[in-house]
């Protein structure tokens, strides 16, 4: 009995005993700092980081225009008129849906009676964008024919912004930066409206004290000028109100043509939307085996950004899924990585131009079958004024590419 | 009895591919840290009875001393801190698995055989290291990351022949092989430059013949002596060929008293030539030098108590370092053991202090191991 119990208790001060060692045991920490030890006491290997600029590997370059044009712009950008040659002046068209000659009487009704006289119009702007800095801006509208259309430019349109046309003029609220203004007309305001089939056109110009510019909402973007027509229609004899609107047929804006582009110039941005397609050749060294940690292109202005004053352009470089030239279909961009792919460059930057391209070189060296290229667009495209002209390869300061990398390393040395 | 069996059975089943041994700030140049292909007893008597142990991986000419089928399997757990300088680092941790062993009897012939795992080369570490470098003409702060984790592990087959009650001889085939997966990650401090990984498997392979004789010439002493060389190790990263590395030839020579049947007084010493490695390795690679003692006193063997208690003593040079300066190595060491299951089970346990110092750097550490013998 006495050695069975003696058995036990060795028995548990084994089990406690293994216990022990093991709770001793768990886990592992072998993390040590190697600040003042290396190179004495750390791997022999070392991280070599190699930051290279190449200017000559771009093998071709190409600007082409007219991606997305004014008509299809998601907003209309007003420039007021600044007397400067430097700067656009632009000017809002926007013809209106046609009228009916008779309206319905009521919600859920289908009766319509026609349309015995008009009572007054309603315009309203969508803000969509504007200088912060500047006050005492006013949208002023303009009659335009009614039969204008996408094919009319700024200076075919000029005699149209006339006072005899003058409309009406919009105060933009200071504090306003995206909201909605209304203005309203007297049933004169389209003298010819029935004679053009209840059709109407206006313009809109920006008036501002400093040069300025306001964004309004376009159709595309579900956010076009909306005309209001106030009636008085006939039911059964009696005079009643009523109203009924309209949203564009069409929205565009026009300007002046900007300055015409170099020979040894490439642009992006614009309106219409300008593009450049930029091919490379990267160096073995770095497509075949290095780590690319870091990827900038570099682009040289020509000339100060283009734009509206005291607006800004948003300038990205995006691969291609196929290099078929202007029609090249873009490889998107996810977008937790769009804020760090842009640059948004204010009018009258000068600077060079650093695009991160980082994921696209490292995906031509991941993906050889994947093409060398990338195209440097604005975005959004078509929607203002904002160009950057820089410089074309084989001209000083031509684009390049500087690209920071490890050279192939092999662990294990001793 | 037959549970705990099983489960040390399993458990040489699956450790194969987590051996490992101690970690060593030394072990970082080099091949890395060499193991110490001893039980928990062992190292309790400072190494000193490992010219002798059958199930110590060192003379193969120990094993055709098992009496019957032995199992064993053994762990090892380290504290660690070291100081570089004016740099002290304290808290580092590790826990290996540096020896499993089956051995036993063929039959009712008077030889022996063995096949273990043991822990040629430990080459684990994880150094962080920090630094500023001009990139785009503006300073940024790097954080170096390099992780090694793996080694060398040493299969042995040992066969050992009793020639006579006073006699032993035996031969044994080591297997060297190991792979260690190295990761180097570096970060910057500003995102818009990308991480950089990096990760390499390194392989190393190589054989080894081993012999040794054990001779009893008078009751209660015993001299044991051993050899073994190791052929040129073949190394590859990531299946690429990079060369080989000569490993060392293994001189053991060892004596046992035991004047008192609770009493044994052991001593080992081992020479082995690293520095054949040098000409392979970045750092200096030295032949070094391993000489440990231990007492041993008691022991539910002997009758003369249930516990034993150990004591021992070990001095040891180091092979590699950054300088011409060879480090060394002192034990202090503590252990004692039980038998449960009527001596069918043995749990042994020892404590050591570990002092290393040389080559502009000391280590210090307290390391625990226990190990578990069945004998069904």
């Amino acid at each position: 009995m006495g050695m069975r119990r003696s058995q036990g208790r060795t028995t548990a001060v084994a089990a406690l005993l293994v216990a022990g060692a093991g709770a001793f045991a768990c886990g592992e920490d072998l993390l040590a700092p190697g600040d003042g030890t290396c190179p004495a006491y750390c791997p022999p290997e070392r991280v070599v980081v190699v930051d290279t600029l190449l200017p000559q590997n771009v093998t071709s370059d190409s600007t082409f225009v007219g991606y997305v044009v004014a008509a299809e712009a998601v907003v209309l950008q007003l420039v007021s008129d600044s007397g400067s040659a430097t700067l656009p002046t632009s000017r809002a068209v926007v013809r209106f849906r046609q009228f009916p000659e008779r309206i319905l009487l009521g919600a859920g009704d289908t009766t319509t009676a026609a349309v015995l006289q008009i009572d007054s119009f309603t315009i309203e702007l969508d803000i969509r964008g504007r200088n912060l800095d500047q006050a005492g801006l006013e949208l002023v509208l303009y009659r335009l024919p009614a039969d204008v259309d996408t094919t009319a430019d700024f200076a075919a349109l000029t005699p149209f912004f006339d006072d005899s046309t003058r409309l009406a003029t919009v105060a933009v609220p200071d504090t306003l930066i995206d909201g909605s203004v209304s203005v309203q007309l007297d049933s004169t305001a389209f003298p010819s409206f029935a004679a053009d089939s209840n059709r109407a056109a206006i313009g809109v110009t920006l008036q501002a004290p400093n040069p300025a510019y306001v964004n309004i909402g376009s159709l595309e973007t579900n956010a076009g000028l909306i005309l209001t027509r106030f009636v008085q229609v006939d039911s059964a004899g009696t005079s009643v109100p009523r109203s009924d609107g309209r949203l564009p047929a069409f929205d565009t804006f026009v300007a002046p043509a900007s300055p015409a582009m170099a020979p040894g110039e490439r642009a992006t941005g614009g309106v219409p939307s300008a593009r450049t397609l930029l091919r490379f050749a990267i160096p073995p060294r770095v497509a075949d085996s290095a780590t690319v940690l870091r990827a900038t292109l570099v682009l040289v202005p020509t000339m100060p950004v283009l734009g509206a004053p005291g607006d800004s352009v948003r300038v990205i470089a995006q691969g291609l899924s196929a290099d078929v030239g202007a029609k090249s279909p873009l490889v998107s961009v996810p977008p937790d990585s769009l804020t760090r792919r842009w640059v948004v460059l204010p009018t009258g930057w000068a600077d060079t131009v650093r695009l991160d391209v980082t994921d696209l070189v490292i995906g031509w060296s991941r993906f050889p079958a994947r093409p060398r290229a990338l195209m440097v667009r604005a975005t959004p495209e078509g929607s203002a004024f904002g160009q950057v002209r820089f410089a074309a390869s084989g001209t000083p300061g031509a684009p390049a590419l500087q690209i920071t990398f490890v050279p192939p390393l092999t662990l294990g040395g001793r | 009895m037959r549970r705990v069996a099983i489960v040390l059975v399993a458990l040489c089943a699956i450790l194969p591919g987590e051996l490992a041994g101690q970690n060593s700030i030394y072990g970082i140049r080099g091949l890395g840290f060499p193991g110490r292909w001893t039980t928990a007893r062992g190292r309790a008597l400072g190494g000193g009875p490992g010219a002798f142990d059958p199930v110590s991986p060192i003379n193969p000419a120990g094993v055709a001393a098992f009496p019957r089928v032995t199992v064993l399997a053994g762990a090892s757990t380290d504290l660690r801190g070291y100081t570089v300088g004016d740099v002290s680092v304290d808290g580092l941790r590790a826990t290996r698995f540096p020896l499993v062993l089956i051995g036993g009897r063929a039959g009712n012939l008077p030889v022996g055989f063995a096949v273990s795992y043991a822990q040629y080369i430990e080459r684990s570490y994880d150094v962080t290291l920090t630094d500023t470098i001009d990139l785009r003409g503006v300073p940024i702060a790097v954080t170096d990351r390099t992780i090694s984790q793996g080694g060398i592990s040493d299969l042995r087959g040992a066969v050992g022949v009793l020639l006579s009650p006073r006699l032993r001889l035996g031969a044994a085939v080591h297997m060297l092989s190991g792979s260690a997966k190295l990761t180097l990650r570096r970060d910057f401090a500003d995102s818009t430059y990308r991480p950089y990984r990096l990760t390499n498997e390194d392989r190393i392979k190589g054989l080894g013949f081993s012999a040794g004789v054990v001779w009893a010439p008078l009751p209660g002493v015993q001299v044991g002596l051993a050899a073994r060389t190791d052929t040129r190790a073949d190394i590859e990263v990531d299946s690429t060929p990079q060369g080989s590395v000569n490993l060392p030839t293994t001189l053991v020579a060892g004596l046992e008293l035991a004047p008192h049947r609770a009493l044994r007084w052991s001593a080992t010493g081992i020479w082995r030539s690293w520095s054949d490695a040098d000409p392979d390795v970045a750092a200096r690679a030295f032949d070094t030098w391993e000489i440990g003692t231990g007492l041993e006193l008691g022991g539910a063997e002997t009758g003369a108590s249930r516990v034993p208690l150990r004591l021992g003593f070990r001095y040891a040079t180091l092979p590699f370092t950054p300088s011409d300066d060879q480090p060394h190595e002192i034990t202090l060491a503590l252990g004692t053991g039980v038998t449960f299951a009527g001596n069918r089970a043995l749990l042994d346990v020892a404590l050591e202090r570990a002092m290393r110092d040389g080559g502009g750097a000391s280590e210090r550490a307290w390391q625990l191991s226990w190990t578990m013998t069945v004998r069904p």
